[in-house]
Formats: C-alpha cells, sequence, structure tokens
C-alpha cells in the first residue's frame, strides 16, 4: 500500500500545488483517501498531514472510508428533489442501513448522495456503479438494490 | 501618503489599510487579524470604504496605494459590520454578551461551576477578555435577529494542558494560523467546509498524536473562549500581572505571571519579550504553577539532628552553617553553583567561597558549561557563543547539531522557522524524529561518534571547492594553510560510510553552506558524547569563518543561567568576566575591589570536585540546587550543606537544607545562551520562610563577621557586580568585543578522551527537579517524545 502511494506520488515530487492531483490520483487507485496515505503524502510533500486533511476535506470528492463493491448514489439536484428524491434517499438508507458517505459492514455496498446527474428529465433518479435508473419510485429502490446483492445473501 | 477619515498619513510600504489604520490609532473592529500572521480575511468586520474601489474591501487584506482615501466609519460602514457579527453571534453562544443587566453581573456574582459545555452566560472561561464582547460593545449591537444554533459539538478533554470547546469557535483561523505560520508545525487546521467547518485534526486524531507540541500559541490566540488553558480557566482575571523571564530554559522568554491571592494561576508569554516577541513553550506557558504551588515546597530550614532533619529557624541554621564553614580547610571545601541561580547569588556565591572560605574550588554543576566555556574561551576570548537569537532569523543557512531542538529550546524554532521562509536552508543533524524532518531541509540522523567525520568531511569540501569567502578568511584568519594540509588526508568516501550516510549529502550539505551566505550553529549537549567535544566545536567554528563570518556560534545550553553564573565567575580558573585567577594583576584588581586577600591558586572542575567527594579529600560540599549524578555517592563527606525548593534525593545526606524561593518569587537578573542580561521580578512571595538564594548567602557571610556582603535588595548586588564585572554594563546583550584576527584549527585525529562521568541528559529540569515529576500532563508529552 504504502508503495503504490510512493509510486503515485513520484512525478509530482517537489511541485507545488501538486496536492490535489496526488489525492485524486491516490483515489483513483485506491479507492479512498487513508491514514496511511495521508501521512504519506504529509513526509514527502513537506506538509503537515492536518493540512493535507483539511484541504481534502473541503472537497466533496473524496473518501476517507474503504468504499463497497457497488457505489449507490442517489440524486438531489432540484428536479430529483421536486419529484421525490429526498424519499427515495431515505428508502435506501433503511434497505441498506447506513447513512450517505457511509459503507455497510459487509463492504457491498457504499451510498452517496449527489446534486444532479445531468439526465433531469428522467427525474428522480438512483445510480448504481454506472447505470442511470430512471423514475423510480420507493418500491423500485428495494429492486435495484436486490440485483446487486449477492445471491448468498439472498437467501 | 494617503487619506484616512479625513487625516492624511504617511505608510510603510507593503502595509495594509488596517495597518496603517492601527499605526494611526484608528480603530476597525476585527476578530481575525493577528499580529504576526498572513492576512487572512475571514470575519469581514473590517469592511472599509475605500474612493473608487468597487464595494467595501476588507481592511486586512487591501494594500494601502499612495493617494487612497479611506473612510473607516460611517453608518453604512457600522450597518454592515453590525450584520456581519450578529451572523457570526447567530452561531456563538451570546447570552453573555447580549443582555441588557450585564453591567450587574459583577454584583451578584455567581459561582461559577465546572461543567463542561458553555451555554449560559456565567461559564464562559474567556467571559473576562472576550474580544468578540469588545467587538459587540464598539458596534453597539443590542439584539440579535437571526435565530440561535448550538453547534453541539463534543467538548474535547482528553488532551493535556488545554480544553477546547469549539461551540464557541467563531472560525477565525488564528490558532491554525499561528500553528503552521509561526511555530511551522501545523498540528491543527481548518477540515470540512461550510457548516460542518471545524478546527480539528487530520481523521479526528489527538493533539497529542497528531504532532502537537502544546506550546499554547492557539490558546493565546484564540478571540473566544473555545480554547482555554486548563489549569487557569475559572480563576478570571488575575489581581496582578509581573513581567518576569523563564528559568526553565537558556533562551531567556519573557513572560507574565498572572497572581491572584499571591500564587501563581497563569503564565502567559510577553508580546513585548526579546526573544520570544510573545511565544512561548509548554514549560513556560503550562508548567510553571504545577511547579511552584505545589505543598511539597521545602518551606523552612533544615538541620539534621540525630539522624533526621528538623526544621528551625534561618538564624540556627545560618549559624550552624558558618560554624561548620569556618572549621575546615579552605582545600578541604568546595561549592557547586546551580546554572539556574541568579547572577546575584552565582556572583555572591563564588564571592564567599573565595573571601570567606578562601578557595577556587567552585564550580558550574553542569558538565556542558565545562567544556563548552573553555573551547569558546579559545574561540572568542570570552565563555560564551558568538551569536543572538535575532542572527538566528537572519541567517541564510542554519545546522542545528546534537540537540533536538524542538524539545529542548522550542521557541527557537519559531526563529529557525522564519529563517527558513525566508529561503534559509536548515539542517539538523542528530535527531530521528518524524515531526523534525518538516521542520528543516536536510535531516541527517547520525550518532555523536559521527560528527566528527562528517563535519571534517564538510569542510574538506568547502575548503577544496574554494567557493568560501576568500575576503574574509585572508584578511581575518590566521592559519589557513594548516588546516587545508590538515584535511588533505580525509577522505569523504570513507566519512560517508563511518557516518552512514551518501557522498552526495555531505558535498549538498557543504554547497548550501557555501552559496547561502551567513549562517547560524546551534549545537546542543549531544556533542558531549563526542570523543572531543572540544574539536566538535572547532570545527563548526571553522565552517562559520570559512562562509566569511564569526558571529552566529550559539551553544544550546541546558538550563536557564548556565551562560551568567559563568560570568559571575563561579568557575574554578576565572574570576567574574573570564578574568584568569593566573593572571596576577586581575586577581590584585579584585582583591582591590572587594579589599580581602583572594587564593591565586586555580580550584577543582566540576567533575574533579565530584570525583574527591568520593574520595575523601573534599570534606564539605556546598550545593546550591541542581542535582548531581545519581552515581555519585555522598556518603565520604563531613558535611553538606543544599540549597533547594524541593526535597531532592541530596536529602539523604544534607546536614543543613537551606529553601530557596523559585525563579517566580525573587527578584534579580538571568543571562540568556544570546548573552542578554534580562530581569526577574518576583510575581509572589516565597513559600513558608524561603529566601532568594542571595539572601541566604548574605546571611551565612554576616555570620561569618565577612565584609562586602551587606546588602539589602537584589539590585544593589547588580550593581556591584555592574561596577566589578567588566562585561556587565546593565540589562541587555553584553558586547562580546570579538577579536579581528581569527585563527582556523587544523583537523587532527584525536584519541579516544577518556570519560570519568557521563553527561546525564537533562530533559525539562529546573534547579535539577524534574519537571515531569512534578506536572502530570508534562509527563504524559514526554512519554509522546521520548517514545517517538
Amino acid at each position: 500500500m504504502k508503495n503504490t502511494i510512493k509510486d503515485i506520488i513520484k512525478p509530482y515530487q517537489g511541485e507545488k500545488g501538486s496536492l490535489i492531483p496526488i489525492l485524486q490520483a491516490v483515489q483513483e487507485k485506491t479507492g479512498f483517501i487513508s491514514e496511511d496515505a495521508v501521512s504519506t503524502i504529509a513526509l514527502s510533500l513537506n506538509m503537515s498531514e492536518h493540512e493535507i486533511y483539511g484541504v481534502a476535506t473541503f472537497y466533496t470528492q473524496f473518501r476517507y472510508t474503504k468504499p463497497g463493491d457497488h457505489m449507490v448514489k442517489v440524486c438531489l439536484g432540484t428536479a430529483c428533489h421536486v419529484r421525490g428524491g429526498e424519499q427515495l434517499l431515505n428508502r435506501t438508507e433503511n434497505i441498506l442501513n447506513i447513512k450517505p458517505g457511509q459503507t455497510t459492514p459487509d463492504s457491498a455496498f457504499s451510498l452517496e448522495r449527489v446534486a444532479c446527474m445531468g439526465c433531469c428529465a428522467l427525474a428522480p433518479v438512483i445510480v448504481v456503479d454506472d447505470k442511470i435508473y430512471p423514475n423510480v419510485t420507493s418500491p423500485k429502490v428495494e429492486k435495484i438494490i436486490s440485483k446487486y446483492s449477492s445471491p448468498d445473501e439472498k437467501e | 501618503m494617503l487619506t484616512i477619515d479625513g487625516k492624511e498619513v504617511d505608510f510603510k510600504k507593503g502595509a495594509t489599510v488596517l495597518e496603517v489604520a492601527v499605526d494611526n490609532g484608528i480603530y476597525i473592529p476585527t476578530l481575525c487579524a493577528y499580529s504576526g500572521l498572513l492576512p487572512f480575511g475571514a470575519c469581514r468586520l473590517c469592511l472599509v470604504k475605500i474612493e473608487n474601489m468597487r464595494g467595501f474591501p476588507p481592511a486586512c487584506t487591501t494594500p494601502a496605494a499612495k493617494g487612497m482615501k479611506i473612510t473607516t466609519n460611517d453608518p453604512e460602514l457600522n450597518k454592515l459590520r453590525k450584520n456581519v457579527l450578529e451572523l457570526i453571534l447567530s452561531e456563538h453562544p451570546h447570552s453573555c454578551i447580549i443582555c441588557d443587566q450585564k453591567e450587574l453581573c459583577s454584583h451578584y456574582h455567581i459561582c461559577p461551576t465546572k461543567t463542561g459545555h458553555v451555554t449560559g452566560c456565567a461559564f464562559c472561561p474567556n467571559k473576562d477578555r472576550c474580544e468578540l464582547k469588545q467587538v459587540t460593545e464598539y458596534l453597539g449591537v443590542k439584539e440579535i435577529r437571526f435565530p440561535f444554533t448550538y453547534k453541539n459539538l463534543p467538548l474535547e478533554r482528553e488532551d493535556p494542558f488545554f480544553d477546547r470547546d469549539y461551540n464557541l469557535c467563531v472560525l477565525c483561523g488564528r490558532c491554525v494560523r499561528v500553528c503552521q505560520e509561526i511555530r511551522g508545525i501545523g498540528a491543527i487546521s481548518l477540515t470540512k467546509r461550510g457548516h460542518d467547518t471545524k478546527v480539528g485534526t487530520a481523521f479526528g486524531k489527538s493533539h497529542l498524536d497528531g504532532g502537537c507540541q502544546f506550546c499554547g500559541a492557539c490558546v493565546d490566540a484564540c478571540p473566544t473562549g473555545a480554547l482555554s488553558a486548563r489549569g487557569s480557566k475559572w480563576h478570571g482575571v488575575p489581581d496582578k500581572e509581573t513581567t518576569t523571564t523563564c528559568a526553565l530554559c537558556s533562551v531567556g522568554c519573557s513572560l507574565k505571571l498572572e497572581t491572584k491571592w499571591d500564587k501563581i494561576m497563569a503564565v502567559r508569554p510577553d508580546t513585548e519579550g526579546p526573544a520570544n516577541q510573545g511565544q512561548a513553550c509548554v514549560r513556560g506557558r503550562f508548567a510553571i504553577p504545577a511547579l511552584v504551588n505545589s505543598a511539597n515546597r521545602l518551606k523552612y530550614p533544615l538541620v539534621r539532628r540525630n539522624g533526621r532533619l528538623v526544621p528551625v529557624t534561618w538564624d540556627e541554621a545560618t549559624e550552624l552553617a558558618a560554624v561548620k564553614l569556618g572549621k575546615y580547610l579552605p582545600e578541604e571545601t568546595a561549592f557547586l553553583a546551580s546554572p539556574c541561580l541568579t547572577n546575584e547569588a552565582a556572583y555572591l556565591l563564588q564571592k564567599f567561597a573565595r573571601i570567606c572560605i578562601g578557595t577556587n574550588n567552585i564550580d558550574t554543576a553542569s558538565f556542558f558549561s565545562g567544556t563548552v566555556i573553555e573551547s569558546q574561551i579559545k574561540r572568542s576570548g570570552m565563555g560564551a557563543g558568538t551569536g543572538t537569537i535575532e542572527d538566528i532569523a537572519k541567517s541564510g543557512w542554519i545546522i542545528i547539531i546534537g540537540d533536538d531542538l524542538l524539545a529542548s529550546h522550542p521557541v527557537l524554532t519559531v526563529k529557525v522557522n522564519q529563517a527558513r521562509k525566508q529561503g534559509a536552508a536548515v539542517s539538523l543533524i542528530g535527531s530521528e524524529r518524524e515531526i523534525n524532518s518538516r521542520l528543516v531541509d536536510f535531516c541527517i540522523s547520525v550518532e555523536p561518534s559521527g560528527y566528527f567525520p562528517l563535519l571534517s568531511g564538510i569542510l574538506k569540501i568547502i575548503v577544496e571547492n574554494g567557493g568560501f569567502d576568500k575576503k574574509f578568511v585572508a584578511g581575518q584568519c590566521n592559519d589557513f594553510d594548516k588546516l587545508k594540509s590538515s584535511l588533505k588526508k580525509i577522505d569523504i568516501k570513507t566519512i560517508a560510510g563511518a557516518c552512514g550516510i551518501s557522498r552526495d549529502l555531505i558535498e549538498k550539505l557543504a554547497s548550501t553552506i557555501i552559496s547561502s551566505g551567513r549562517g547560524s550553529i546551534l549545537y546542543g549537549p549531544k556533542i558531549l558524547e563526542c570523543d572531543d567535544p572540544g574539536q566538535i566545536i572547532d570545527l563548526l567554528f571553522n565552517i562559520l569563518l570559512l562562509s566569511g563570518n564569526a558571529e552566529g556560534l550559539i551553544p544550546l545550553r541546558d538550563e536557564a543561567n548556565s551562560q551568567g553564573v559563568g560570568d559571575m565567575g563561579a568557575l574554578p580558573n576565572f574570576l567574574p568576566g573570564y578574568q584568569y585567577i593566573a593572571d596576577k594583576d586581575s586577581l590584585a584588581v579584585f582583591e582591590n575591589s572587594w579589599s580581602a586577600k583572594l587564593p591565586g591558586k586555580p580550584g577543582l572542575s566540576y567533575p574533579e570536585i565530584l570525583n574527591s567527594a568520593v574520595k575523601g579529600s573534599i570534606k564539605v560540599l556546598y550545593v546550591t540546587g541542581g542535582g548531581i549524578p545519581r552515581e555519585i555517592s555522598t556518603e565520604g563527606l563531613d558535611f553538606l550543606v543544599l540549597h533547594d525548593i524541593y526535597p531532592s534525593p541530596l536529602f539523604e545526606t544534607a546536614d543543613i537544607v537551606f529553601p530557596a524561593a523559585a525563579f517566580t518569587e525573587e527578584e534579580g537578573t538571568i543571562t540568556s545562551l544570546e548573552r542578554r542580561v534580562q530581569p526577574l521580578h518576583a510575581g509572589v512571595n516565597p513559600v513558608g520562610i524561603s529566601m532568594p538564594d542571595w539572601k541566604i548567602i548574605c546571611k551565612i557571610a554576616e555570620k561569618m563577621n565577612a565584609k562586602g556582603f551587606e546588602f539589602s535588595n537584589a539590585s544593589e548586588v547588580f550593581d556591584e557586580i555592574c561596577r566589578v564585572n567588566p562585561l556587565i554594563s546593565g540589562h541587555g546583550i553584553w558586547d562580546l568585543k570579538l577579536k579581528d584576527k581569527f585563527t582556523l584549527t587544523p583537523v587532527k585525529k584525536t584519541a579516544r578522551s577518556k570519560k570519568s562521568m557521563l553527561y546525564e541528559k537533562s530533559f525539562w529540569h529546573y534547579r535539577g527537579i524534574d519537571l515531569t515529576e512534578k506536572v502530570s500532563d508534562l509527563k504524559i508529552l514526554h512519554g509522546k517524545i521520548a517514545g517517538g
């Protein structure tokens, strides 16, 4: 793990203002920003880990826990919000038993709330991994989730 | 020239509008601006109007420019500021700030409870010095139109020394910036954003785990009660504030002692302090009250009777001391001057030893001082370093060798940080702590045995590459050729192998020294673990000279007044002002001014005194605080006199113990590592019937009918010091009077010198007391630092 992060940092070494590209690259490679990653970046950029954490947490794009196998995004953009996105989110939270930004204990799902996927005509939408589900209603949420649950869990 | 509120004023280039206003006595309300920090523009309270500028620019981030016409105060601005303040207050518990009955508060002062959360009006630890309150009063905000939101964050109390209640935080960012910009640590940062913004650490770690040094700079910077020192948060306004000098290390920080009911309740750094400029460290900021207020302090003179120490009066104790000290031969008596004594006490102690006893067996009780003073006298003629703290900040390069600066002299890291911001290359030779690597450019982990090869390697590269300051070397240095030829045999490759570092790194170090102009070298007590500490100092001085400068060599002495105790002549071979005892003329001068006969034979040094005490040739030992190495047995002594502020291990054998006043309880002066003589002022009275050291010595001298000890206060003693000691003429840095010519010392292979005793690691001590034993929170921090 440490070595992967070191490899990611290498091209940016000594460059001022390279923190965000590094964080993005780390997230892309490892899926999230770990404590280890932050301290490794801190050492090589000569910054304090707190400063790095402060920068990272300013942006919503970074996550600090290992993501699940499937990413469930519930849209709460204007159109989806008007058409009941809030209820979809509540329903999803109840089914998965986690809050947005968290991952289920079995690492199967992560939940995120997003603001507009750019397909407002289909509102309200839920996006699982890269697939968009249009015109979702509360009962449909369960069906969508169950598609991604592993077979032994279903029984 | 610009116009501010109709007044035409001049301004310094680069100043902000806020600074111009402050310089001209115009108040602009602000919360986030803080002296020494870069403009931030977070609170939006300092909005002003500037002609021909759009909108309302904040005064703190707008650079002053020629011809500006600035309005700082009119109804429109005040309305804007009021709105901003109301928004700030809508998230800060404000019942104590906005209350039409608040003038009556002091009449019906209720006892503040120690509940954690601040919600009601009497429960804020900062209610007496709240900046938010000042701003509110200035703007005249009487009510808040917005609903109040309590953030409901948990109180953070799990770290030592200070509590954090971020429900009171207004997000001015002063704590974060002071930690980052001034201290260079960055132990906290603003995390998340929008409503969730909070000052915090990475992944919510504790401060202890996050590398916080607990210097308290954030607590001092906080305008609200969000950060508060745990020991003093409920004490309110002090009865009295006394500015004094810290005696817990040799930096010489100026501190304000806040006292109530004749007890020290809190200590804050003095912004006017020449060495610290408003900064302090964990010891100065937090450890002093617990250290001096303890119930275990010695309060009465003690005398051994039937094997037990029993309290007696001063008369009885001093009488006994006078009789006993008079009984023995001068060469059987020895004095150990604690490096924590004031200049006055050290001066009188050596005068007492020389006049009343007739011995030169007196030395500063520190191995570091002995070696260092010898080499320094060889180099500069005086037992002092050649640099000042201000030199550090102005350096182009800095070498720190043989000390963990961040733990031993934390306030100096502020200066190192300052230099580094201006482009100085900082190299640390010695410590491996991870946090250090962020504060320096080159972190070279080498054991003390590797100092000699490493430094001689650097020297060789500097000499052979020829990039040194040739003009300075030709004009002001002798023996360059001798140095050059002595370096011939040195092989960089072997050296790199011997210290376990790469040849590249040595070359990089050498080239930064050559190319960065004036530098400073800070050396610490770890050099004593080298084969020949004196030669290490020689090498360092050579490097400094080759860079074209003799000033900048700074000894990181461990104890507060190591410098002054030496200056005062508490040394076996020197009279005050480093005048050789062996020199008949200077001896005659002192015999004349003290009107007494003085012994002309140099006395025993500190290690020799300790050895003779074991062997039995020294029968009487007079110890003025400060521990002596544990392995030394004092049982062979006939008589042991002790000055101390706490019971110490020497208690088992001491025959008389005099209770001394701590540095917070006495007047006097101490001299810092930069030769700065600074005053001590008593914040409180000495505990019990204890007395300042100088007074104890005078009392014994009086009983021995000696002349020249009739002083009624410390300033009379200081006057005499100024008269007889050519170095000292008052407060401030004493002049080193450097010679015009310096000698470069050739490098020679040294045989391993025999070490009689190992240097005892002194880490956070005062008068031989381990501070971590008296201050429990310090122990936690110490464990963290020592454990990595």
